[in-house]
């Protein structure tokens, strides 16, 4: 069985370029909410997440208009970790943003991501194979992947009705208080849930 | 008929209760609204979207959610849970959705305990999408009044969606497991057919799934738990597929495996095979030579360690050149053919009881292949060499369980593709010598020569005597008992002859008495091995191409087992899996049994797993009436695995 998982560990270390957990996460650059360019390799030594966003989407709506989601950032960026908020909608399609428009959804919904990167062609979505919003990562100081899946343990049609959030399992923050806290991450890949990114 | 007539005018003073929102229009739909009984009603949730607009099936695909129904508690008006009938693909480059566009019905039972007026909610929460999504609930509600119930008469749309509802599949449909792929076979397969898997855990949703002639193949995702669940579209079928895999062989037992991971297989085994029990014994006694002289110079330390790394790679190699030589002279052979031939494995037999007599006795023999501990004479480099041979030849026969896919894998590819293989297996096995002729000083790390030493040597002769006993146990199901004497025999004498080298005895007796030694073994030993005659002790019939054929032609199903002696994984199948229970199911599903006995060399046996593009065994093929191929069986066996695929017909 170790066998396995030596042979397991040694494949995935080495097929570099995919998004797979404990492997490196693999290095992008976008071009932030002020049109500068931002770079997951200039985050080293930082823990950093990466959240897929859709403004319009009800799944992700559903956590900004709890404060939910700004709760997490607020409380993970004040801890000195990176947060970036990452869109790849296309141009026309829903949830795509310009940098401009950016910045405004930030303010009015009281947001804290480190930077909103726009992935309007959908590279970094793909990379990361990205498939619904919310999708989260969570990238450790090294700029290993971590934990990868859904942002809590509410799941589909669920999320969006009765259920209470405060109530619900957030990977998210069980991944990176473990992180910050020193001690092994025991979900580190979950199913996401939520709308289709419209790549 | 008067029935038919009232039912038009009874419903049109019901309110069916028709729920209208942004995008979709949700009611209840029936065969009927009449009741003039207690008892199940069949009854469906009817969504009619915006046109293109859709929900989803249980499991969504890659994003999205089924719908969720809430039923309030009503004992006279029992709502069962609702029916999920198969989806289509929604595809959304790069990904892929499962649901019901323009309009579903979820069929479900109500139960009515009794005609009694009476009144039920079901709540909706469902998310209806096109390019976006729009979360959308309703609450319904079922009322009973006067016999009637406000449901839409809709026979024909419950009817279409009934028919969606998975049924359990027909023994036609075999699934099967090979290395990373599951292969659904049926002859109602068509150019659409789809497996709808129930979990994350199966398939990639977006990655294709291809249709072979009456073949469908599947991809396994990496993280697959060996529950292969889900619906399977075949032609205008809808199947419900449940079927658990052991996990094990989606990984481990891989022949086709890529260039890049062979020959990390090939790396990694050489590596473990330094602590395989017939081989450990001879590795440590050269790590012991190693600590005794770790107060020599580094050069001397690294020459001898390179002299049995060279000893090991060229051993290593010689080996895979003999083995590509014959594969290129046409006589192909597969990985474990040494262990075929029965002088080979008696003079490996030999070796190693010799090498365990040695151990367990502590005599130095000289300066034979056996002085493994002496570094200081000249000729130590050669011996150090001549422990690499040593060492490869008593591995050979533990190569298998680590090694054979990537040996098998070798054995497909150019001969440059295999050498490398195989000397990346060499540098595997050597490393450990490799690094401490690099590193001298690592001689200094191992642990203070003493006492320990002499008695894990002694141990060690335990580890080579059991090995011995496997080979001959190998050996009796190759050759006659009186060949088998023979090999003991020759035990027999080596121990003498190691007793005789041990005392203290004029040099003219000693050779006098290894002449006569000598001369009787001549005499008495026929050393021709005689290859024993296969004998059948079960209920398991002797394969052979003929016999397949005469079975197919009278369409009886058979089951063939591709086994060895010397095949451990085979004998553990065997014992765990062909059990009795097994076998009388067989007998009882009058399924033929064959066997194919691979101990000595077949070149029909061969022939046939090079059609299922094996070179090693276990394999095990399993065909019935309506198959048109015979299917591979996974390579690690269990009884539950067995009785389900017989119990399929």
């Amino acid at each position: 069985m170790k066998f396995r998982i030596l042979i397991t560990f040694l494949i995935s270390f080495l097929s570099i370029g995919e998004a797979k957990v404990d492997g490196k996460a693999p290095e992008f650059s976008l071009l932030n909410q002020d049109n500068e360019k931002v770079s997951l390799s200039q985050f080293k030594g930082r823990n950093v997440v990466l959240e897929w966003t859709n403004h319009e989407c009800p799944f992700v709506k559903r956590h900004y208009e709890t404060n939910n989601m700004q709760e997490l950032q607020k409380n993970y960026t004040d801890q000195n970790v990176v947060w970036l908020s990452i869109v790849s909608s296309a141009p026309k399609k829903q949830g795509f943003i310009n940098n401009k428009q950016a910045k405004e959804l930030t303010a009015q919904r009281g947001a804290h991501p480190s930077h909103v990167l726009i992935d309007e062609n959908g590279d970094v979505g793909r990379l990361y194979k990205a498939k619904t919003t919310p999708h989260m990562y969570v990238i450790d100081a090294g700029g290993m992947l971590r934990y990868k899946g859904a942002i809590d343990n509410l799941g589909m049609t669920g999320a969006l009705f009765n259920t209470d959030l405060s109530k619900a399992k957030n990977y998210v923050k069980l991944a990176m208080d473990a992180l910050l806290g020193g001690s092994d991450i025991l979900e580190k890949e979950t199913r996401p849930y939520g709308c289709s990114v419209k790549y | 008929m008067k029935k038919i007539l009232l039912i038009p005018l009874l419903s049109f003073f019901i309110d069916a209760g028709i729920i209208k929102n942004e995008h979709a229009e949700i009611s209840i739909i029936g065969y009927d609204n009449v009741i003039n009984e207690a008892g199940n009603v069949q009854l469906g949730y009817k969504f009619k979207f915006t046109p293109g607009w859709h929900t989803y099936w249980t499991n969504p695909g890659d994003s999205g959610g089924p719908p969720i129904f809430n039923y309030e508690n009503n004992k006279n008006l029992d709502v069962q849970e609702n029916l999920w009938p198969a989806p289509e693909k929604i595809p959304y480059p790069p990904l892929m959705t499962y649901g019901y566009k323009n309009e579903v019905v979820f069929p479900f039972i109500v139960n009515i305990k009794d005609l009694e007026d009476t009144e039920t909610k079901i709540n909706v929460e469902y998310l209806v999408c096109d390019e976006i999504c729009i979360p959308e609930s309703a609450t319904l509600s079922l009322i009973l009044k006067n016999k009637i119930l406000n449901v839409e008469i809709e026979k024909p749309l419950l009817d279409k969606w009934q028919e969606r509802v998975p049924i359990r599949a027909p023994p036609e449909v075999i699934i099967s497991q090979i290395s990373n792929e599951i292969n659904i076979t049926s002859y109602s397969l068509r150019a659409d057919s789809y497996f709808f898997p129930d979990s994350d855990r199966i398939l990639d949703f977006s990655a294709a799934q291809i249709l072979n002639g009456n073949n469908l193949s599947i991809s396994l995702k990496d993280n697959f738990n060996g529950a292969f669940k889900g619906v399977l579209k075949a032609g205008n079928n809808f199947y419900d597929i449940d079927k658990t895999f052991a996990v094990e062989s989606a990984s481990l037992a891989n022949t086709q495996i890529s260039f890049f991971t062979a020959i990390l297989f090939a790396f990694l085994g050489g590596l473990i095979l330094n602590l395989m029990p017939c081989v450990l014994p001879v590795v440590a006694l050269k790590a012991f030579s190693l600590i005794k002289n770790s107060d020599s110079s580094r050069l001397s330390i690294t020459l001898n360690a390179f002299s049995y790394v060279f000893g090991v790679l060229f051993t290593f190699m010689g080996i895979a050149g003999l083995l590509l030589f014959l594969k290129s002279s046409g006589e192909f052979i597969g990985w474990g053919y040494q262990l075929q031939s029965p002088p080979v494995v008696a003079v490996l037999s030999t070796i190693i009881f010799v090498i365990g007599l040695v151990l367990i006795t502590d005599i130095n023999l000289g300066t034979s292949l056996i002085k493994l501990e002496n570094i200081n004479s000249s000729t130590n480099l050669v011996s150090s060499f001549l422990t690499g041979t040593l060492s490869v030849i008593v591995a050979s026969p533990c190569t298998a369980p680590f090694m054979g896919a990537a040996l098998g894998y070798a054995l497909f590819q150019t001969n440059i593709e295999a050498l490398l293989i195989f000397f990346f297996l060499a540098l595997g096995f050597a490393l450990p010598y490799f690094l401490i002729a690099i590193f001298p000083s690592l001689a200094k790390a191992l642990p203070k020569p003493g006492a320990w030493m002499e008695q894990l040597k002694q141990f060690f002769a335990f580890l080579m005597f059991g090995a011995a006993i496997w080979l001959l146990w190998v050996l009796s199901n190759q050759v006659t008992s009186n060949s088998l004497l023979s090999v003991m025999i020759s035990w027999l004498i080596a121990s003498f002859l190691i007793w005789l080298a041990g005392i203290n005895l004029q040099k003219q007796l000693k050779t006098l008495f290894v002449v006569l030694v000598g001369g009787l073994t001549i005499l008495i030993v026929d050393f021709d091995l005689k290859e024993r005659e296969s004998v059948e002790l079960t209920s398991s019939e002797t394969w052979s191409k003929e016999r397949v054929a005469g079975l197919r032609e009278n369409k009886e199903s058979y089951f063939i087992n591709f086994t060895a002696a010397w095949c451990i994984t085979c004998q553990v199948n065997e014992g765990i899996a062909l059990t009795p229970r097994v076998i009388a199911e067989m007998e009882k599903k009058s399924i033929t049994y064959l066997k194919a006995d691979w101990t000595n060399r077949n070149r029909e046996i061969l022939d046939e797993l090079k059609l299922f593009n094996r070179t090693g065994i276990p394999v095990y093929i399993f065909w019935r009436e309506g198959m048109e191929y015979p299917i591979i069986l996974n390579e690690v066996l269990t009884e539950q695995y067995l009785m389900e695929i017989f119990n399929e017909i």
